[in-house]
């Protein structure tokens, strides 16, 4: 069985590997300044920085690893990488509070004249207008969407261009629509109360996507060819397990974001309710 | 007790503004929500006996072998109806009664957001049950069991009137309990008192506010489904057809969609009530209430996930099968949350061992052993072995009367008082619970076995050497001694209404604000707005609570029927609230409703027709503002106790949270529509769409007048926020123009078409969307002309335009509908 040798494989893109580098080697030379000055665990907590690293370890997992290789064969293992690159890798990131980090990676000058390059109303535009909540569930419900359509889907399938492209549109998107709900708080967008139904209305598009492809009978896509037999299953059953894979520990992530997203908001409301709600009533007039 | 706080004459006052005009007719425009509520409980009671009495019917046929009492026929039409009764005309409707009367009483406000719709959502409710059982009259009750698999219930299958009852009586239901959903929404997000943070609620407004907002997106899958079965029959089209490309499962997905959710709908806010409920008879806080809050809201979420799990038998793979058990299972963590959240309360607090405590606890037990027999079902090899068997009757009514009708009566005997004035029996309550208990499961537990022993469900009779007989006549006591518990229940009700004892303002000692005001409440429900600060309002000092509830002094608000508007995630007071006055539009509505769904019953087009017109001229007649109304837009006074401004507009106002729900349900409606499209064409065995993708040489310039109109409809929106009342007199008329230019060439569009649409799967569908999205922009257009007339008699200014923007609204959203049907039917074939 050709296919299951392949399990310690590594591949090695270096488009891939550089994508990953730079952004993690920013990050490391941001956070290495910014410890230095202030004292390590300063500025950003450690626990930030550990999770960011565990964001980049899961993105080498999902792009590098034999994992990229077996989901050239299998839809459910392409799945799986789509999932990574979706629901874990993105959080994790945006947990390591990469923005802070980034700008101290910029040399003193740079950095200081960074908050100029923000004002340049283009920037402040595309920025407000890529976070807008509606915008970013859209681009990243869209982005879910068409990919699974079968005319790009082969295409990915077949060509690595496409693929990476397919899977910067993945990450790009997810990494938008969770900071809608993960940003710092001067940062963040959607109100608390909206948190909750904004993840799950992206686990309904996941289920959607997931069912149908559940429920096909016969295979959506062309470009997997027979490869599944090699791992002894049907095509058509390696496409349910995707669609399975997508709907059912797919929508459990998102579940579990939601409750972490419920807890908080119950903590943060009491206090306000009480600043707010002091109400001045004129006991004359009554 | 201190509502004496208040001195008379206000009260008095008060009550001169809110009270509803006497007489019958009177009492037909009344919108107040206790007298809504309380008609709720009693037409939903007298569902439950209606559904009793063919439960009982159906036990007497089978209490021996080989007997006679029903024809096979009629036995289908038995439990077919008793099913529909049970699950959609009692176990809702009787949670939504106890929501209606307490939910305003407990948030603090003086109705619910719309009090109007309010009363729409009952008489729909009850004509909508009337529609159904009305086909008792012709003999021809429905007949396919409550989730009438197809095609069984195909016209060929099922050519009487049956099925059309029960499709068509369950769509027009299903506008009930849609809008009283965004009613409870809106509720909640708008009408808290000061101070009612999200972790004060009471978990019973949790498990309301998360079952409302799933009806908001399940009811469409129902609708959806049953439009389609009702066009396969009216019209002969395909949905269900597979000699023309439909799929007999795509009814189950649908269902199920909509039905797996929906046994959360019908349990969660009585798991909510014995959360309420319990800690007052064990006179401590519940335990964890965060966890059981967030158990509710992701029980609701959950139900979403996994409605296949009802469909082990149809032979989907089995792979798949696995996932779903597994994921059946999960559910079983809230549910565990919940289970030991209820036994600490209890272990740790000091239980008084009052009636409704009896039943609560009854229910803890029941939960237990219909969770384990759950669990079992969704174990899969088991479930092939006992689909179709007893043991799912049996399942099926330790969940729902376990989780559903024991805590219901438990609430009777809780909040009774608070609604009459007066307390039920302490003895004959007791005596209720112990024969209902035992009845219930002296009849029920046998079922099991009967299953075990292969006795299939729905079978009108079976032979004597089956062996069956003796447990058989064992259920059937069983069933008839858990009847005599409901009936001492009801005959509790009566002695106790008429000569109970007094009960005082908080005979349980309960700590929520709805125990704060006279029994029965006065019709203004606070003399003064409460603030609140604590959980417990009624329990603060005893409890310790840093912070103290003011619930006497607040502001009056005497001018006119007025509550406080506040914010949805703080709480703040941000403004008096005008609120709706008594009103004979919604009970004329639910009427020309009735009329229009008897007309597509009996295919009489002309009937359905003039009731369709009759419907839309009572829905612009309710919404044309009164006299006072335009005199005094909102914001234009400020209330002088609270120097908060009178009235409010714009999207984040009561009104805009109404249309933005109503937009995200037809939103919904549509997705269903889509999901079902392409769950056809996924797995057509012939060319999808037959002909090749539909041309684009008409509906892409069409598209474009479509967007056209949405810019002028946008354009004339902001004319008025600047006060240029001409901008938004042109724009109307643009949109408008535009508007019915679209539908035209659409018309040319349809007409282009060499199929019918009962040629074929895919010529169904195509119409079907086509054609609702069609009428949904014939319903913008009307939307649009009247605020045009509105625009012209100069009722809009910059601070007052809210229908302007709801009508703007909902004309995008019908234009960004046309997008995603766009894509879908003409473009995405393109790239198949
Ligand atoms: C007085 C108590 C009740 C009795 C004696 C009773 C008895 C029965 C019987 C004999 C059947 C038909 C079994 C068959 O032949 O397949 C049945 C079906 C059913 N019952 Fe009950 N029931 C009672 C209360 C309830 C309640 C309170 C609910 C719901 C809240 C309920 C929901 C159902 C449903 C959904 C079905 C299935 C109908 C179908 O097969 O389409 N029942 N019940
Ligand atoms: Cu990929």
């Amino acid at each position: 069985m050709h296919a299951l040798m392949q399990l310690d494989e590594w591949t090695f893109a270096p488009s891939i590997a550089i994508g990953i580098a730079v952004p993690a080697a920013f990050y490391a030379v941001g956070v290495a300044r910014l410890w230095r000055g202030a004292g390590i665990g300063h500025g950003l907590r450690v626990s930030r920085a550990l999770l960011f690293a565990a964001g980049v370890a899961t993105l080498v997992a999902a792009l590098m690893s034999p994992l990229d290789e077996i989901a050239d064969q299998l839809q459910s293992a392409h799945m799986v990488q789509h999932l990574i690159l979706i629901l874990i890798a993105p959080p994790l990131l945006i947990a390591g509070e990469p923005v802070r980090a980034f700008v101290w990676a910029f040399p003193r000058r740079l950095r200081t004249s960074l908050p100029r390059w923000l004002q340049i109303p283009f920037w402040r535009w595309l920025g407000l207008s890529l976070t807008a909540p509606p915008v970013a569930f859209a681009l990243h419900a869209i982005a879910l969407t068409v990919w699974h359509a079968p005319g790009p889907y082969d295409a990915a399938v077949r060509n690595e261009t496409i693929h990476a492209i397919e899977h910067v549109c993945f990450l790009g998107t997810a990494l938008l629509f969770w900071w809608v709900v993960m940003a710092p708080p001067g940062l963040r967008r959607l109100s608390v109360s909206l948190r909750v139904p904004y993840v799950i209305g992206m686990s309904m598009v996941g289920a959607a996507i997931g069912a149908l492809l559940t429920f096909a009978t016969s295979s959506l896509y062309a470009a997997y060819g027979n490869s599944a037999a090699a791992w002894g299953i049907t095509t058509l059953e390696d496409q349910q397990l995707a669609g399975l894979i997508m709907w059912i520990p797919g929508g459990f992530a998102y579940l579990i974001a939601a409750a972490a997203l419920f807890m908080n908001w119950m903590q943060a409301d009491e206090e306000r309710a009480d600043r707010a709600s002091a109400l001045r009533v004129r006991t004359e007039v009554a | 007790m201190a509502t004496n706080a208040v001195a008379v004459p206000v009260q008095e006052q008060l009550t001169e503004i809110w009270e509803t005009p006497p007489g019958v007719l009177g009492r037909l425009s009344s919108v107040d929500h206790k007298l809504i509520g309380k008609r709720y409980l009693v037409t939903a009671f007298a569902f439950l006996i209606a559904g009793g009495i063919e439960a009982a019917m159906m036990r007497m046929q089978l209490a021996r072998p080989g007997q006679t009492l029903v024809t096979p026929e009629q036995y289908n039409q038995l439990f077919t109806m008793h099913g529909v009764s049970m699950i959609f005309l009692y176990a809702l409707p009787v949670l939504s009664g106890f929501s209606n009367y307490l939910w305003p009483l407990m948030l603090g406000a003086r109705d619910m957001a719309y009090p109007r719709v309010n009363a729409l959502s009952y008489w729909v409710f009850v004509l909508a049950g009337l529609f159904i059982y009305s086909s008792f009259l012709v003999g021809q009750a429905p007949d396919g069991g409550w989730f009438a698999y197809t095609p069984l219930t195909s016209h060929d299958y099922s050519p009487g009137l049956n099925i059309d009852f029960y499709a068509l009586g369950l769509i027009f239901l299903g506008i009930s309990t849609t809008v009283g959903a965004i009613n409870f929404i809106a509720t909640l997000a708008k009408l808290r008192a000061p101070g009612m943070s999200i972790n004060r609620l009471p978990i019973f407004v949790w498990g309301t506010i998360t079952v409302s907002v799933s009806i908001v997106f399940a009811i469409p899958a129902l609708t959806v489904d049953l439009i389609f079965l009702y066009f396969d029959r009216a019209f002969g089209l395909h949905f269900f057809d597979p000699g023309a490309g439909g799929q007999p499962l795509l009814w189950q997905h649908l269902f199920w969609i909509f039905g797996h959710p929906w046994v959360y709908i019908i349990v969660l806010p009585a798991m909510g009530m014995v959360s309420d409920i319990l800690p007052v008879f064990c006179r401590r806080p519940l335990v964890g209430y965060t966890y059981v809050a967030l158990a509710t809201v992701s029980t609701g979420i959950i139900g979403f996930g996994v409605w296949v799990h009802h469909m082990f038998a149809t032979g989907l793979p089995l792979r798949s099968m696995s996932f779903f058990a597994g994921a059946s299972l999960v559910i079983a963590i809230p549910s565990g949350v919940a289970v030991f959240a209820w036994l600490a309360t209890i272990f740790y607090g000091r239980p008084w061992f009052k009636t409704p405590f009896l039943f609560m606890a009854g229910f803890v037990f029941l939960f237990v052993v219909g969770g384990v027999s759950g669990v079992m079902t969704a174990a899969i090899p088991f479930d092939w072995q006992l689909t179709d068997s007893y043991f799912v009757v049996a399942h099926l009514h330790y969940v729902l009367i376990g989780i559903n009708v024991f805590p219901v009566i438990g609430a009777l005997y809780f909040w009774f008082p608070k609604i009459t004035g007066r307390m039920m029996s302490e003895q004959l309550g007791k005596w209720s619970f112990w024969v209902m208990f035992v009845g219930f499961n002296l009849g029920f537990f046998p079922m099991h076995v009967l299953g075990l022993l292969g006795m299939p469900r729905r079978i009108y009779t079976y032979q004597a050497d089956f062996g069956w007989g003796p447990l058989n006549l064992l259920v059937t006591i069983g069933a008839l001694v858990f009847a005599t518990g409901i009936l001492l229940v009801l005959i509790n009700v009566i002695v106790s209404y008429v000569g109970g004892a007094p009960a005082g303002d908080n005979p349980w000692d309960a700590p929520t604000l709805e125990w704060s005001t006279t029994s029965p409440p006065p019709v203004y429900n606070f003399a003064a707005i409460p603030t609140i600060r604590s959980r417990h309002p009624l329990w603060e000092d005893r409890l310790g609570e840093t912070g103290r509830s003011e619930i006497y002094g607040g502001p009056l608000l005497l001018d006119g029927r007025e509550t406080l508007a506040t914010s949805p995630l703080d709480a703040r007071a941000r403004a008096v609230l005008r609120m709706p006055t008594d009103s004979y539009w919604p009970v004329t509505l639910a009427v020309s409703l009735t009329v229009f769904f008897y007309g597509a019953l009996l295919q009489w087009w002309w009937l359905a027709a003039a009731a369709g017109v009759a419907t839309a001229f009572c829905c612009a007649a309710w919404l044309w503002p009164s006299e006072d109304a335009r005199q005094l837009p909102p914001g234009a006074v400020t209330n002088a106790e609270t120097d908060l401004p009178v009235g409010q507009t714009g999207q984040t106002s009561v009104g805009g949270w109404g249309m933005s729900l109503l937009v995200l349900n037809e939103a919904t409606f549509f997705a269903y529509l889509l999901f079902s499209y392409f769950y056809l064409s996924s797995l057509a065995q012939h060319a999808w769409p037959p002909e090749g993708p539909p041309a684009l040489k008409l509906v892409l310039p069409n598209t474009l007048v479509l967007i056209a109109s949405s810019v002028t409809a946008w354009w004339a929106s902001r004319g008025i926020e600047a006060d240029n009342r001409n901008r938004l007199r042109i724009g109307l008329i643009s949109s408008i123009v535009l508007g019915a230019v679209f539908l035209t060439i659409q018309g040319f569009e349809f007409t282009s078409k060499d199929f019918r649409p009962n040629a074929s799967a895919y010529s169904s569908s195509f119409f079907t969307i086509t054609g609702f999205h069609a009428a949904h922009v014939l319903i913008g257009l009307l939307m649009l002309a009247v605020i045009l007339i509105r625009a012209f008699r100069g009722h809009f200014r910059s601070s007052n335009h809210l229908a302007v923007t709801n009508a703007v609204l909902y004309w995008h959203f019908v234009d960004v509908v046309w997008l995603a049907v766009l894509f879908s039917l003409y473009i995405a074939p393109r790239f198949g």
